[in-house]
């Protein structure tokens, strides 16, 4: 495929001298006559044909190069990467899941022990952890690791950690998170600007920049990398608590964290350089006021036109109107200091158990008035914390290569960042950040095609075409439940970045029904009913997993009985029964709306309701139950 | 052996008005020189063939007699040269007929003398080239 050449006028030298020889013949045939090889007019001929030669190779190789899919030149695919939305790399660095570990003490509450939460401690992102064998490879994490909170997807692990010999109760407890981490090392390096200058750019001195991590001018002010310079807003997490907001704070135990968007004028795009190092370029605003008052309106537009015969001959140039910050402001008079990450390799792949030198941490307690707490054991709290890695790092290596950037290129460029089809829509919602708030399960439907004309005014305008996006959470405990407010806020948040603008998108709860399975079988004889009844309810239990269920997916009892029959399960003789039925009632656990199973059942297929809802098996120990009958 | 098609004297070469290519050695004052008739050509193209070294014309690098090299061989004996250079004369010129080729090293000048005395085919007239 790459090696397609690209013949843009299909002009070689042989066709070049054929094409003056027909010439010559053409317009001097008294002049010109032989065309043999050692003529010396064949020579001048040739030289010729050999110049059209030359220049139909490079405007062939100039029209090959702006092709992706056969361009040649790195910096000639970096480009095309930029212009189509990936971002290439010069160098990889490895990436790890770290444990973080805590000891918190324990609090006596009626003779019972549990975990003292309000020493649990929060380490900001940007933790250094050191490799044991090559301790010149330093992991940063690039989550901050909060031990108060515990979800579905970002659990806490809690386990007994010491045992008060005398009381014979548990004295400290030991928590362990996930974090993600990234091996380098974290720099920074300053650029002084004077006077603005439109579409100003830097460069970084180092060649193997992973990322930058932020840029803090002066005068304090942080400025945001965004994906182009027409982006104006970035997502912004803050804490979920009353300080932030006094209604949303009450679902902080499943989502510590808001979503927010935040217009930002300080803003710049970075880009890797044929020299493999990153510049960073910034916006065209030179003008200290507002947005507002320099935007183009019928006030401002041709002030000052007082030698025009009329407004309506006036000649106007709209480039004027990038004096606005809509690209950003240009840095002026000030110094900025970007903090990025450098290193990789393939050095950065360290084994297992091997990032464990605790390098730099920064912790803060979870309590709001840290003062009330013992300082003593607050300290010994703050230096139990310990990291570990369960699986080697990898990922480490040199960058992307040619063939590389084309094909990430050519995989990135259908995503666009937009959200157009139902899938876009369903995998956006489902790729929310656990922290978030948890996205378990999506659909996207027209109320319309259900028939349904109610709508939420909370979340959507009046609009007939309007599309409702149902939307599940998981509980602690990976049980469907339905998405809390805050949730829906940050989704809302999330999803109005990728959404076509005249799209309207009300977020619902989906409806989850509980169902329970019954079923019968006949062993072989010669084998052990007790062993090949578990094997069925593993079975069953598979199934059933609710990672493998999506909103609106019919039961089919067929495929339910097969999986429990003599193809699948040694041992099983025959299927004598299945049957599913409705489990609901919130004071048992189950969902508040029951299921006529029955009535949804044709064919030997139960469907879900015309409502978008999923069938759950909420409790797999007690609700699928079978037995083994004889004749 | 390579071969050519046979190439015959163009009966245009008997027409004046009507020129058949260009004379080396370029004039000073028109540069180009229009040749009228065959013999001249030829002559013009054995001599544009003698000074090309081979590698010289692009897309064509066995083309032309490759006589400098021969100022640098550390040999007198050019038997060898003399077989090549007819053989590959026999293959760009198949309109001649070498009635001699000589080759004369001139050791106290440095100089590589070679004659060649051929005649046009169907022509009965004998031509000198003398290159030095």
């Amino acid at each position: 495929m790459t090696q397609k050449d690209i013949k843009y006028i299909n002009k070689d030298f042989t066709s070049f001298k054929e094409a003056l020889v027909e010439y010559a013949k053409s317009y001097f045939p008294t002049v010109y006559n032989d065309f043999t090889e050692a003529t010396p007019g064949n020579m001048f001929i040739e030289m010729a044909s050999y110049v059209g030669d030359v220049l139909s190779f490079y405007v062939d190789k100039q029209t090959q190069e702006n092709f992706l899919l056969f361009a040649q030149d790195k910096q000639n695919l970096m480009s095309m990467a930029y212009a189509l939305g990936y971002k290439p790399k010069v160098v990889s660095t490895a990436t790890v899941d770290l444990n973080v570990y805590q000891q918190i003490p324990a609090i006596i509450n009626s003779s019972v022990a549990s975990p003292d939460y309000s020493y649990s401690l929060i380490i900001d992102k940007e933790a250094k952890v050191k490799s044991f064998t090559n301790s010149d490879v330093v992991f940063v994490t690039q989550d901050s690791v909060d031990f108060s909170f515990s979800s579905s997807f970002d659990t806490t692990d809690v386990s007994v950690f010491q045992i008060n010999n005398s009381t014979n109760q548990p004295e400290y407890y030991l928590l362990k998170k996930k974090v993600k981490a990234i091996a380098g090392t974290i720099k920074s390096q300053d650029f002084t600007f004077g006077t603005a200058i439109k579409f100003d750019s830097v460069t970084l001195q180092d060649t193997n920049v992973i990322q930058i991590l932020d840029i803090i001018d002066s005068d304090g002010n942080k400025w945001y990398e965004v994906p182009y310079l027409a982006q104006n807003t970035v997502f912004q997490e803050v804490k979920n608590n009353e300080l932030n907001d006094p209604f949303l704070s009450q679902y902080n135990n499943t989502t510590p964290y808001l979503l927010r968007l935040k217009k930002v004028s300080r803003r710049f795009v970075s880009r890797y350089n044929e020299s493999s190092q990153l510049s960073i370029e910034f916006g065209s605003g030179i003008s200290g006021n507002p947005d507002e008052e320099i935007l183009p309106n019928p006030d401002n537009v041709g002030m000052g036109l007082i030698d025009s015969i009329s407004k309506v001959y006036a000649a106007y140039d709209p480039s004027n109107f990038i004096y606005t910050k809509d690209y950003g402001l240009a840095p002026n008079n000030t110094t900025l200091t970007v903090r990025y990450i450098v290193g990789g390799g393939a050095q950065t792949n360290v084994p297992s158990n091997d990032i464990s030198q605790v390098y730099e941490v920064n912790t803060t307690t979870v309590s709001l008035n840290p003062t009330t707490l013992n300082q003593g054991l607050l300290g010994y709290i703050q230096r139990s914390v310990s990291f570990n890695n369960d699986a080697p790092s990898s990922g480490g290596g040199d960058g992307d290569t040619v063939e590389d950037i084309r094909l990430k290129t050519m995989a990135s460029f259908p995503t666009q960042l937009r959200n157009v089809t139902k899938e876009d829509h369903i995998i956006r919602a489902l790729s929310m950040p656990p922290k978030f708030g948890t996205v378990a399960k999506a659909y996207i439907t027209q109320d319309l095609a259900l028939g349904q004309t109610d709508t939420m005014p909370d979340y959507i305008d009046n609009n007939p075409l309007a599309l409702s996006l149902y939307v599940l959470s998981y509980d602690a405990n990976k049980r469907l439940t339905e998405a809390s407010l805050a949730v829906k806020e940050n989704l809302k948040n999330y999803i109005s970045q990728y959404k076509i603008m005249t799209d309207a998108i009300a977020i619902k709860n989906a409806y989850y029904i509980n169902i329970g399975i019954n079923f019968d079988v006949v062993v072989l004889p010669s084998y052990n009913s007790r062993e090949v009844l578990n094997q069925c309810l593993n079975a069953v239990r598979d199934y059933f997993n609710i990672d493998k269920w999506q909103i609106n997916q019919p039961i089919l009892l067929s495929e339910l009985t097969n999986i429990i029959s003599c193809g699948n399960i040694k041992g099983v003789q025959s299927v004598i029964k299945v049957e599913i039925v409705n489990k609901y009632g919130e004071v048992n656990g189950y969902s508040k709306y029951g299921y006529d199973i029955k009535g949804a059942t044709k064919n030997n297929i139960i469907y879900p309701s015309l409502d978008p809802s999923i069938f759950e098996v909420r409790y797999p120990n007690t609700d699928i139950y079978g037995r083994v009958v004889t004749y | 052996m390579r071969r050519r098609i046979e190439y015959t004297v163009d009966s245009s070469a008997r027409n004046p008005n009507r020129g058949l290519g260009i004379k080396l050695p370029f004039n000073t004052h028109n540069v180009f020189t229009i040749n009228y008739n065959t013999k001249d050509q030829v002559k013009s193209n054995l001599t544009n063939y003698m000074l090309t070294n081979k590698g010289e014309r692009p897309f064509n690098p066995e083309f032309g007699a490759d006589l400098r090299k021969l100022l640098f061989d550390q040999t007198y004996d050019f038997t060898n040269a003399k077989e090549v250079l007819l053989d590959d004369l026999g293959l760009y010129f198949p309109m001649i007929t070498v009635n001699n080729l000589d080759f004369t090293a001139d050791l106290q000048r440095n100089l590589l003398n070679i004659k060649l005395d051929y005649s046009i085919k169907k022509d009965a007239d004998t031509i000198l080239i003398q290159i030095t």
